[in-house]
Parts: structure tokens; sequence; C-alpha cells
């Protein structure tokens, strides 16, 4: 089964503002009051009206470390606060991902148990637990219990994108086309209309056979986000398939793998040559 | 007269109090001795017993002497030629006169009338009188008449020296006359008292007849012929002259005399005794026996001439050194001195012998009641204000020996009171009052001397003094409440506790002076303070000792108040005013005391900043409570209660969200508090905390202390679990290399895991059975019940499940039944079976744990019992229907009954009875009343109208 690491850096880092922003709208509903022993720790909401400013620094910090995906610093940073304030589950969640991309696996899935045993409707949580089903996978009820906790993630929070996200990819990794783009409309809803969703709600009408509204699609986001490098070979892809237009499926395969980092241009090779594979040609690059 | 003035001479000398004075005096009343004194002669005109005894008044006599103004000679011509009634009027009228002078001048001791010496007047009265009576005597009278005049005559003739020769005339020739008895005896008696007189040799015949014919005398003259008489026997004549021998017999005749004492007058007897004694001391075997009279004292004991001789008497025991018999008959002669000025004399005596006694016998009471007397006695004011200060001087004297000497003083209230009574003078009246607090003081009797004390205070305008007084009465008030400055810790042991009152006026009067320096009622503060504490108000206490301490903290005894301050304050549980004194003391380095002990400041400090922090920990009070917590924590590092302040720390940290500082209390707390009662729970608090922080490591290591400490899988379980989870996620670890492989350690692990999938089976198998329910699937439940049986009967979980397969069950059939019933389809006798059966069934699940299954089958019971009725009411069975609806009752009573009691999850029953029970009359049955109000107490909350 293929896997998905274009687009996994966006889907952890998407709904943490989105979370952030409904935690501090409604603390009230923030966590599920346990009665274990550190109910302590998580049960006064006040301390985080004193802890603002640091939290809010906090943020500011870990958002750097992110968009430069620094998950060591990411981590460490996280360790740091949770110290300060134990149980955090921002702080929490920040770690989780850090260590998940850390690719410790073990050790993410203990932050993430501890996480849901705050709360155990945590998107974040479930979202990574997925993920992590998804990476173990190896028989298709590992996919369905990814499946379900996306699921779950996405139907827990209202603002979750990352996990509809997952979901529909998910989906569509496992064929189901119609499923992942009724998914994909509605996280387009959610995240107003935001590229990733549209591209992947594109990807799925394409794959349902809705070429012309995906086309459509497709080309708008090429041309609104000359960046969106996935629209572009999804469009490339329907030149080459659908279209046989090979002459302007090569021009936007070699735009893609321009724009593409170094490091990266292997997987848009592999992927175009899966492409020319089936029109029987060779390094068009 | 001499004689009389010789008394009062002697009388001024005697109470002279010098030596050489009294000397004196003595040689006086001896000298006086030697003389003999004349008889009063004028009395015998009352031997005439024809004298008129005309009412005195000053207006007669005053008239009386005008008229003998422009009275005409006798000698003269015209006189001769005057009838026998004018001369006897002239005669009457001279008797009168002359008995007016006499009775002033004896009974009232008049010497001078109208400016007439009395004496001479009266000489010159009688011896007109004489002439006159000649002048009478000259005309023709009757023998009676002639005699009488005679008489009268020979009787004033008989007083004048001059005329007495007159006298022997007319005696001689009154013989003559017939004459009655009485009168023969009176001229008998006058011519014998005439031989006497006259020294005639038939003296003794004249003796003899005086003492026959006297007892027919006037009393009168009976006296004066006893004491003419016993004159003679003395060895003297009438005038004085040498008549005779001495003999003893004398006295016979002085005691006649006094026999018939009691018939005359103070005044007559006066001059009578003055008589007698001048007889008795001219006695030869007189001796100086003033004591012992040869006559009966009884009458003339308040006379003065007796008492004159009692003071003779006084002074012979005063030279014979008997002083207090000496003193006592000057007692007697005082208590009977009437004048002012002989008073004075007899009381300086008194005082100067008293002075003898009381220096012999040292008894105050009596030395002071002779000045009390004395001034009672006394009304000179320079004499009683000597006498006062005299009074003052040997009260004082003798109170400051004592004092100083430490000598009790039995009857120290009257000697005061004494002085008190007699003072006259304030300053004085205060010296000795405060010699009589200070020996009250001394003699502790601190009762009386506080009130001596407060006294004091009260009567004094001065200020110093008056808080003087105010001190000295606080202290001695404490003292006698038995409370100790020094020891105060006494005070809290022994002392009373509803005398504060008094202690608070004390204190607060001596406030009130404006001038009153603060320093100065320290020792009546600790008092004050004192009653407070023992009261169990230590913080009034301490609001009174602070100002004193804060302005001079070594205040005296401050160590010892401290000390029982601190020790009340600790009993008292005060733990704050404990921490704030010991703060003071730590402060200035004071040494607290306590039953004569230095106080362990520490253990003080310890206890009440442990209570400290509790109290505010309890109050929510976390910055203080933190603070004490601390405080004990870097302070007393080696107390065996170290683990209990970490313990309470860690609490304050944790509501502190203090976790750093947490994570360390607790660190420290797991290696020192293993005995700790709240070992497991802080050791589960760390790992929580770590697990929280995301501390994997650390996390292991207390989760391994877990497992090692509490070895019993029941309770190590969720850390073992933990412990297995962090292994696998540090399998370097030491610890988790060694045991993760051992088979005990995989056992439990093993045991938990399955535990974990039992519970996830169970949770399954309730999932299925809730589908099967909706689905009125009863195979499906027989199905799930056999294998929920297989599961094993013994495990509540299983139990629970199973109870809830069978109500589901019964469920289903009741369903169907009321389907039935409303159908119609079924008759009266299956319906009832079918009932009975669901209704066993039910009353069964009842008897199982959970309550709201309980509540469920009640309710479902009720809808088919509701329906039974609607079914039954339309098949005209009227028996059944009762039965019906008494079952319908007594189902809805049994259910309030059954709720009512086992509320243990509240909001279920009540849902359930408020469904139940809103259309019930409740007044049926209280029980359903019951169910019915906490039905409505449920309703009224909003998640029932929702």
């Amino acid at each position: 089964m293929p896997k998905m690491p274009l687009i996994s850096l966006i889907i952890l880092s998407w709904p943490l503002h989105s979370c952030i922003h409904s935690r501090n709208q409604n603390p009230q509903t923030k966590y599920k009051v346990s009665k274990d022993n550190y109910s302590f720790f998580i049960e006064n909401s006040n301390t985080e009206t004193t802890f603002e400013p640091k939290k809010e620094a906090f943020l500011k910090q870990q958002q750097k470390l992110l968009s430069k995906s620094s998950w060591r610093e990411v981590k460490t940073l996280s360790l740091s606060y949770l110290e300060e304030a134990p149980y955090d589950r921002l702080a929490l969640e920040y770690l989780c991902i850090a260590v998940y991309q850390l690719n410790l696996t073990d050790l993410a899935t203990y932050y993430i148990d501890l996480l849901l045993s705050l709360d155990q409707n945590d998107p974040v949580a479930l979202n990574l637990k997925g993920l992590i089903a998804i990476n173990d996978a190896q028989i298709l009820n590992d996919y369905r219990m990814a499946i379900s906790y996306f699921t779950k993630a996405m139907e827990s929070n209202s603002d979750d994108v990352a996990s509809g996200l997952n979901l529909g990819y998910t989906y569509l990794s496992l064929g189901n086309a119609s499923k992942a783009s009724r998914i994909f409309r509605r996280i387009v809803k959610r995240c107003n209309e935001c590229p990733v969703a549209q591209t992947g709600y594109a990807i799925s009408l394409m794959r349902s056979g809705k070429h012309r509204s995906a086309t459509t699609i497709l080309e708008r986001l090429s041309n609104e986000t000359p960046d969106n490098l996935v629209a572009k070979y999804e469009l490339a892809r329907y030149h080459f398939r659908v279209s046989r237009n090979s002459a302007d499926a090569n021009n936007i395969l070699r735009e893609v793998f321009e724009k593409t980092n170094k490091k990266d241009r292997n997987e848009v090779l592999k992927r175009a040559k899966m492409l020319w594979k089936d029109q029987n040609k060779h390094n068009l690059f | 007269m001499k004689s009389k003035l010789l008394m009062v001479l002697s009388f001024v000398h005697i109470l002279s109090p010098s030596a050489e004075a009294e000397v004196n005096s003595l040689n006086s009343i001896l000298n006086w001795n030697q003389d003999l004194t004349p008889l009063p002669m004028l009395d015998l005109v009352f031997l005439d017993p024809e004298m008129v005894q005309t009412p005195i008044t000053k207006k007669s006599l005053k008239s009386s002497l005008e008229q003998w103004q422009s009275f005409e000679d006798p000698k003269s011509k015209e006189y001769s030629q005057k009838s026998k009634v004018q001369l006897w009027q002239t005669i009457n009228f001279l008797k009168h006169l002359n008995h007016l002078l006499v009775m002033n001048y004896y009974h009232k001791n008049v010497r001078e009338i109208e400016g007439h010496n009395t004496e001479e007047l009266g000489a010159q009265i009688r011896r007109k009188l004489s002439l006159v009576i000649g002048n009478l005597l000259a005309q023709k009278l009757e023998p009676e008449e002639k005699s009488l005049l005679t008489f009268q005559k020979f009787l004033i003739d008989f007083q004048n020296p001059n005329l007495r020769h007159h006298a022997v005339k007319s005696i001689n020739s009154v013989v003559t006359y017939n004459l009655s008895d009485q009168r023969k005896r009176l001229i008998s008696f006058g011519s014998h008292l005439l031989n006497l007189y006259s020294n005639k040799p038939n003296s003794q015949e004249a003796i003899h007849g005086l003492n026959h014919l006297s007892p027919y005398m006037t009393k009168d003259a009976y006296t004066l012929t006893q004491l003419y008489l016993a004159r003679l026997k003395l060895g003297y004549h009438f005038d004085g002259r040498k008549s005779g021998e001495f003999h003893p017999t004398y006295s016979r005749h002085l005691k006649m005399i006094s026999n018939l004492c009691s018939s005359f007058s103070d005044t007559q007897n006066s001059h009578i005794l003055s008589s007698m004694l001048s007889i008795w001391t001219k006695s030869k075997n007189f001796n100086g026996q003033w004591d012992k009279p040869p006559f009966n004292t009884e009458c003339y004991k308040n006379l003065v001439p007796y008492l004159a001789t009692r003071e003779r008497v006084a002074i012979k025991y005063w030279k014979n050194k008997a002083f207090q018999l000496a003193y006592n008959i000057y007692d007697q002669i005082a208590e009977k001195t009437t004048k002012d000025s002989k008073q004075v004399l007899i009381q300086k005596r008194i005082v100067g012998l008293a002075k003898i006694i009381y220096e012999q016998n040292k008894d105050i009471s009596f030395y002071q009641g002779v000045y009390a007397k004395a001034l009672k006695l006394v009304t000179q004011t320079q004499f009683r204000m000597q006498l006062r200060s005299e009074l003052f001087n040997v009260t004082k004297t003798y109170l400051e020996s004592a004092y100083r000497k430490y000598s009790a003083i039995p009857d120290l209230d009257s000697i005061v009171k004494t002085f008190l009574d007699h003072s006259g003078n304030e300053n004085n009246s205060r010296v000795i009052s405060v010699l009589e607090a200070k020996i009250l003081h001394r003699d502790k009797n601190y009762e009386k001397a506080w009130k001596a004390y407060y006294k004091l205070s009260r009567s004094t305008p001065k200020v110093e003094q008056r808080i003087r007084d105010l001190e000295n009465s606080i202290t001695n008030y404490a003292l006698h409440s038995k409370w100790s400055l020094e020891e105060p810790w006494l005070n809290l042991k022994y002392g009373p506790k509803k005398e504060h009152k008094k202690f608070e006026q004390l204190h607060n009067e001596l406030l009130a002076i404006d001038s009153y320096k603060r320093p100065n009622s320290w020792p009546a503060a600790i008092n004050l303070g004192m009653v407070h504490l023992i009261n169990k108000n230590p913080k009034k206490s301490y609001n009174i000792w602070k100002p004193y301490w804060e302005k001079n903290p070594k205040v005296a005894n401050i160590n010892a108040v401290q000390g029982a301050l601190i020790v009340k304050l600790f009993d008292l549980q005060s733990w704050n005013l404990i921490a704030e004194v010991l703060a003071f003391v730590k402060e200035h380095k004071l040494k607290p005391i306590y039953d004569g002990k230095l106080i362990e400041i520490n253990k003080y400090q310890e206890k009440a900043t442990y209570e400290i922090g509790k109290s505010a920990l309890t109050n929510m009070e976390l910055l203080k409570a933190e603070q004490a917590f601390e405080n004990l924590i870097f302070n007393f590092k080696n107390s065996i209660n170290y683990p209990e302040y970490l313990a309470q720390i860690i609490k304050t940290s944790r509501l502190l969200h203090k976790h750093k500082l947490l994570k360390k209390y607790l660190e420290k707390f797991i290696k020192i508090g293993q005995k700790h009662p709240s070992y497991e729970a802080n050791l589960l608090s760390i790992i929580n905390l770590l697990k929280g922080m995301g501390k994997i490591e650390q996390t292991l290591k207390y989760v391994r202390k877990f497992v090692e400490d509490f070895p019993d899988p029941n309770k190590s379980l969720k850390q073992l679990h933990l412990l297995v989870r962090l292994c696998k996620i540090l399998p370097k670890d030491g610890y988790c290399k060694t045991n993760l492989g051992q088979t005990a350690f995989a056992d439990v692990v093993r045991k938990h895991e399955s535990t974990k999938k039992f519970k996830e089976n169970i949770i399954t198998q309730l999932n299925k059975v809730k589908v099967a329910s909706k689905n009125q699937n009863s195979k499906k439940l027989r199905e799930i019940e056999q294998e929920l049986t297989n599961l094993g009967k013994s495990n509540p979980m299983v139990k629970d499940t199973i109870n809830f397969v069978w109500f589901s069950q019964i469920k289903i059939i009741s369903d169907s039944l009321i389907k039935k019933l409303r159908s119609r389809t079924i008759s009266n006798e299956e319906a009832v079976k079918h009932y009975e059966n669901i209704r066993q069934t039910f009353t069964g699940i009842c008897n199982r744990r959970r309550v709201s299954s309980c509540a469920q089958s009640f309710k479902e019971l009720l809808s088919l019992t509701i329906e039974m009725k609607s079914f039954l009411a339309l098949s005209n069975s009227q028996q059944l229907l009762n039965t019906y609806s008494e079952l319908e009752a007594n189902l809805r009573s049994r259910m309030a009954r059954y709720l009512s009691r086992n509320i243990t999850e509240p909001q279920v029953a009540q849902k359930i009875l408020w469904d139940t029970m809103k259309e019930w009359n409740f007044n049926n049955d209280p029980y359903t009343g019951i169910g019915y109000i906490q039905a409505i107490e449920y309703a009224k909350k909003p998640q029932l109208k929702g």
C-alpha cells in the first residue's frame, strides 16, 4: 500500500491552529475530567489565565519550529513546557507530533495514550493514532482501524481538518473514491476551501470518473497556487490517462519536477515514470 | 472656804505631769491636811423648823435686795415705836432674805449678788435680824412666841462670834418658859452646844446630851452635831481650839453622818464630806491611809472632795509603782470630772501613767484607748491637738516598729480603726493606712492589703500617690488571687478564673490617670493579661502585653510571662499568635520560661508553624500555607515530622500548580517518607506528575519503585502495565533488561493483559445485549446469557451483565404481553398467568445489585400492571380489577420505598420516580409521597425538562 509522505506534513500541522482556537474559545469543554491521580493537574482552569502569556510564547515558538520541521526542538520545548504545566494538552499534542515525526513510534503511542487519557476524543491524538496504524499497516484491518481513528477525530471536532484529509486520502488509498469525495467535500467547507482539501476533492472526483469537475478544480488550483504540485501532478496524470494529451502532461510533469525539492524529486520521477510507463515513454526530464 | 480653795489647788498641782510638780502637789495636800476647817455655820439656819421655804427666783431675790437697800436701821428711835405686827413682818422679811442668800451661796456657790458680797451681806442681815428680834422681844409677847423668838436669836447670835454672849443670855432666858417638848429639846440642844463651846466643866454631859438629842433634830442639825462631836473626840474644839484628848470613836460619828448622806443634796454632801475629810485626815490614826476612809463613801463617789481623796490613793499607788491601779483610779476620776480644765489636768496625768504602763506591757490597744478616751472627754482644742499628735506618734511608732521587726499584730484592724476614728488629720490617717497596708502585705493578708491600698487610692487627691496605691492594690490583688508575677505559670495552674473584673477595673483606673506612664503599669498589666489568659482569651492578653514589649523588650519578668503565654497559646492552639510571639522572642533573643524551665522555642515554633500551615491549607490560603511549610522544611530538617512537612508542602505545591517544586518535594518525600501514610499516594502522584511532564526515564524509576514497594499485583497491576509499556519504550534501561524476561513479571503482565481483554469482552457482550434487546431477539439474548455464564457467574461484571440480559428478556416478554393486552387477543387467565411470571422475574432482578436495574424493573412492571388494569376494566372482572389496582398501589409504594432507601444513583432513580409517580395521589401512602417529592425535586432540574 502506498504511503503519503508528501501530505503527511500538512496533515499533521493543520489542526493544531484550529485546536488552539477552539480550546481558547471554550475552555470548559477542554478536558474530560478524570478521577485519576493526575486530575489535580488538569482540573484547574485558573492556571490557564495566569499561564496565558507563557502559553502564547510557547505557541509562537512551536509554530516557528514546526515551520522549520525542527522536531527535536519541538520535543525539547514541549517537555520543558510540560515540566511547568504537566498534562498540558497542547504541549502533549506538540510532543506527540514531534516524537511521531522523529519516528519514535512506541514513545509516540505512549504520549498519544496519555493524551487520550485526558480526552478520548482528542483529534490530534486520534489523527496520530490513525497515522501510526497506517504506518504499521499489515492488513486491511489496520486501515480500517486507521479509518476509525480518523473518523472519530473528524467527528469529534467540527473544526478538525487534518483528520478529514487523512481520512479522505485513506479512502482514496483503499480505492473508495466516492466516500473520499464526500469526506473531502465536507473538509473543503470546513477549511474554507483550502487548496489541500480541494486537491483531495479533485483527486477523488477524478478517481470516481467525474473528470470535468475534477479538471476544473485542478486547473483553477494550479493557476491560483502555482506551488500546488499535487494538483499539477494530478492534472498531468489526467492528461496522460484521460485526455491523452502527452505534451501538456509532460510539460506539467516537468514543471512539477523542477519545483520539487531535490530530495523529493525521486518520488516525482518515480510517479512520472509510472505515467510514462503507461504511455511507453522514458525519462523526458 | 479655805479648804475648798486648797482642794482645787491641790488638783492643779497633782495633775501637772512633771515629776517635780507631782512632789509639790503631794506636799500641798499634806500641808492642807494640817489645817482644820471651820464648820459651815450658816447651815444652822436650817435648824429652825419653821423656816419658810419660799421658792427662790432671781426676781424675788432682786426685789428683796431692793427692799433691803431701803431697810431702816433697827437701832433708830422710829424703829422702837413699831408695832408688833410690823416687827414680825420685818423679821420674816429678813429671814426670807437670809434664806435666799443661803440658797444662792451654798447651793449655787454664788459669791456676789447685785454687787454685794454674799457672805458679808449675810452677816449684815443676820445682825439686823438679831436686833429686830431683840426689839420684838422687848414688847409683850406670849410665852411660846417669846421662846421661839429667843431661840431664833440664840441661833443667830451663836453664828456670830461677836454676838455669842447674847446667845448665852438668850438660851438662859428661854429655859424659864413653859414650852412644848420639841421646843424644849431645841433649847436643850442649843444649851449643850453652848456649854461645849464655852468649854465648861460639864462638857461630857453636854456631849452626852447632844448625842441624846440629835436624833430629834432635823437632819442638818443632826449632821452638824455629829460633826461637832467627832471633832471634839479628835481633841479639837468647834473653832479649832484644842479641846481635849483624841478618842478613836470619832469615826463612829462620821459613819453615822455618812449613813444619812442620801438625804442631802450633792452640794450639801460635798460640804459635809469636806468636813469629814478635815476631821479624818487630822486624826492620829490616819497615817496617810487615804484608801481606807472611816465612813461610808457610797454617796460621795462623784463628789470633788472624794475624788481628791481618790487621787491621793492613786498617787500613793503611783509612788509605789502600782501604775495600773493608779491608772484605774484616775480613769474613774476622769469619768466623774465634768470641768474641762480639770479634765485636761487629769488626762495629762492619765496619759503620763499610760505611757509608763505601755512601756511595760506594750499593749498598744490600751495605750491607744487612753488617748481615745481622753479625746472623748476633753474639749480643749489645743490639748486635743496634742493628744491626736501623740496618738499618731504612738500608733505610727508602734506600726513602724512592728513592720520593721516583722512582728505580728493580731489586732491591727482595731489599732488602725481606733486611730482613724480619732485622727482628725488626713495626712496622718494616710500614713497610718499606708503602714497598715504595708503590714497586711507583709503578713500576706493580701485581700485586706489590696482593699486597703484601693481605699487609699480613692481617698488621696495626689496623682502620684493614687498611682502608687493602685499599683500596690493590683499587686496585692494578684497575690490575694495567688498569682505570681515572677512565676506566672503558677497562675495558669492555680489561678482563679472569674476575678478579672476587679483587675480590669483597677487596671483601667490606673490607665485613666493622664500622667501615668505606661512602663510603670507593667506589673498590673501582667496580672490583667494573666486573667485573660486564664479565661482562655490569649489574644486580649497579648494585646495588653504587646505595647509594653515593643517599648521595652527587656521588661521585668518578660521571659516568665512569655513562657506562660506560649504554653497557654499552645494549649488553646492559637498558632498564629504563638508564631508571632516566638518571632518576637527570637528577634530579641529572649528565653521564655515555664514551670521554672526554659521553653524549647523550636519545639513550639515547629508545632505552631505546622498548624498554621495546615490551617491555611484547609482554608485554601495557599501562599500562607506554602510559607509555613517551607519554613518547616528549611528549618527543621532533622525533625521526625519532616516527611509530614514534605507531605503537606506537596499538597500545597500541587494546589499552587508549582509543578517543578512539587516534583522536587515529591522526590525528597519518596526518599525519606516510606513510613508516612501518604507514601503510596505520593508515589503514585510523582509517577503521574512525571507522566504528565513526559519524563519517561524518571517515570520508569518511580514506577519501578512502586512495584518494588508494593509487590501485591492487585495494588500494582496498573503500575506494572505502565512499567511494561515504559520498558518497551526504554528497552535499554538496566532494570527493563533484567526483569522483562522474568516469569513472575511476565505472568503479572499477562494476567493484567487478560483482565483487560476480559473487560473488553464483557463490554462487547453488553453491546450485543443492547442490540438484541433493541431487536427483541430473545434467542440471541439466551446465547449471550450462555456465553456470559461460561465466563464465570461469580464475577460481578458478569453478574451485572447477566442481570441486564434477564431484564432485557423479560422486557421482551412484557412488551409482547402488553401488545396482546392492547389487541385483546389473550384471555384473562392467560394474561394473569403471564403477568405473574413476569412480576416474579422483575422482583428477582430487584434482589440483585444495581439500583437502576431494579428501578427499571419496577417501572416496567408498573406499566404492565397499568395495562393489565385497562385490560381487566373492559372484561367485567371487578374482583381482578380491584386486585390489580391494589397491586399498582402496592408497587408504587414499594418502589418509592425502595428508591428512597437506595438512592445511590439518584438521577436514575428520581427520573424513574418522576415517570411513575407524577400522576399518583401520594396521600394514599407516605412512601409514595416521599418518592413523589423526590421526583418533583428532580423535575425542577433542567435536564428533566429537556
